[in-house]
């Protein structure tokens, strides 16, 4: 599962391969693999969400759609009640520990890391990279710098996050990982 | 690409993020052990399937993941207007104001 990167450090093999018609020099984008991550998906039922937040010191954006980075921890709110939080790999017991501050109501965080594989698209063409398989309007008076949702990408679910104007952070389970390759990779050739 | 207003992310989306679940307002009787075969079966199966406006509910499968209700014209297929799963069913005067 481990192998050795060019740096000669321990690095984990997540499994997925970006094949090289997607990393031809004269692209107006340039795709990535993130490295591992910590992942949770934590459920907390809207009327408990203030309490919660207070208890654990996450601060839990409460609109769908927005995120919140801050030191520890990137969180995005995909529901009212759903959060995906996305921290180094290290963190991982901050969160946990975080969270178990609050202790007056159920809850749930689920460790979802290795479920997901994360892709980033940065440069010009991101946006029409994500175009090829999302009917989302990603002009940024619809969907501006931070925002975040889960959506479609042709028949795989896809969480799309914006960090910056032309960057989109693309989450997918890892199953469906190759195919949304093939299909970015088929867009590629085809623009 | 038909779009649909979904009452909690409150954002028109494209439709392959919804799924149809059926019609609305259909409360599950109280006491189902009162009810006769016929009575149940009523229930479970026998549907308004109208001409027109139709009260249906709605899935935002891959979006915030969360039920609500909407008012379809089943003749034009379009979306008259959605609400929130709990919210009192429209009246015919408020349909008649969004569809005009």
């Amino acid at each position: 599962m481990f192998s050795d990167a060019d740096s000669g450090s321990l690095k984990l093999d997540q499994g997925v391969h970006i094949g090289d018609c997607l990393r031809l020099p004269d692209q107006r984008f340039d795709l990535n693999l993130v490295d591992e991550r910590s992942r949770f998906c934590l459920r907390v039922r809207e009327t408990h969400v203030s309490a919660f937040a207070k208890a654990s010191g996450l601060a839990l954006p409460t609109q769908v759609g927005t995120t919140r980075q801050d030191e520890n921890a990137l969180i995005m709110c995909l529901s009212p009640d759903e959060w995906l939080i996305i921290a180094a790999s290290e963190s991982k017991d901050l969160i946990k520990r975080k969270t178990d501050q609050f202790k007056s109501a159920p809850f749930s965080l689920v460790d979802v890391s290795h479920r997901n594989v994360a892709f980033t698209l940065r440069g010009e063409g991101a946006a029409a990279m994500v175009n090829v398989g999302c009917p989302l309007d990603l002009d940024l008076k619809a969907f501006p710098v931070g925002k975040c949702t889960r959506t479609i990408f042709e028949r795989a679910e896809i969480i799309l996050y914006r960090p910056a104007e032309t960057e989109f952070h693309i989450e997918v389970w890892r199953s469906f990982a190759p195919y949304v390759l093939s299909v970015l990779s088929n867009g590629a050739q085809a623009q | 690409m038909m779009l649909i207003e979904c009452p909690v992310c409150k954002e028109k989306r494209p439709e392959l993020e919804f799924r149809y679940a059926g019609e609305a307002h259909i409360a599950r009787p109280e006491d189902p052990d009162a009810l006769s075969d016929q009575e149940w079966a009523k229930y479970l199966f026998i549907r308004s399937n109208p001409r027109g406006t139709h009260f249906e509910r709605w899935v935002h499968a891959h979006g915030c993941a969360k039920f609500f209700n909407a008012v379809r014209d089943t003749v034009t297929d379009k979306f008259v207007m959605t609400y929130k799963c709990g919210e009192a069913r429209p009246s015919p005067e408020q349909i008649a104001e969004r569809q005009s």
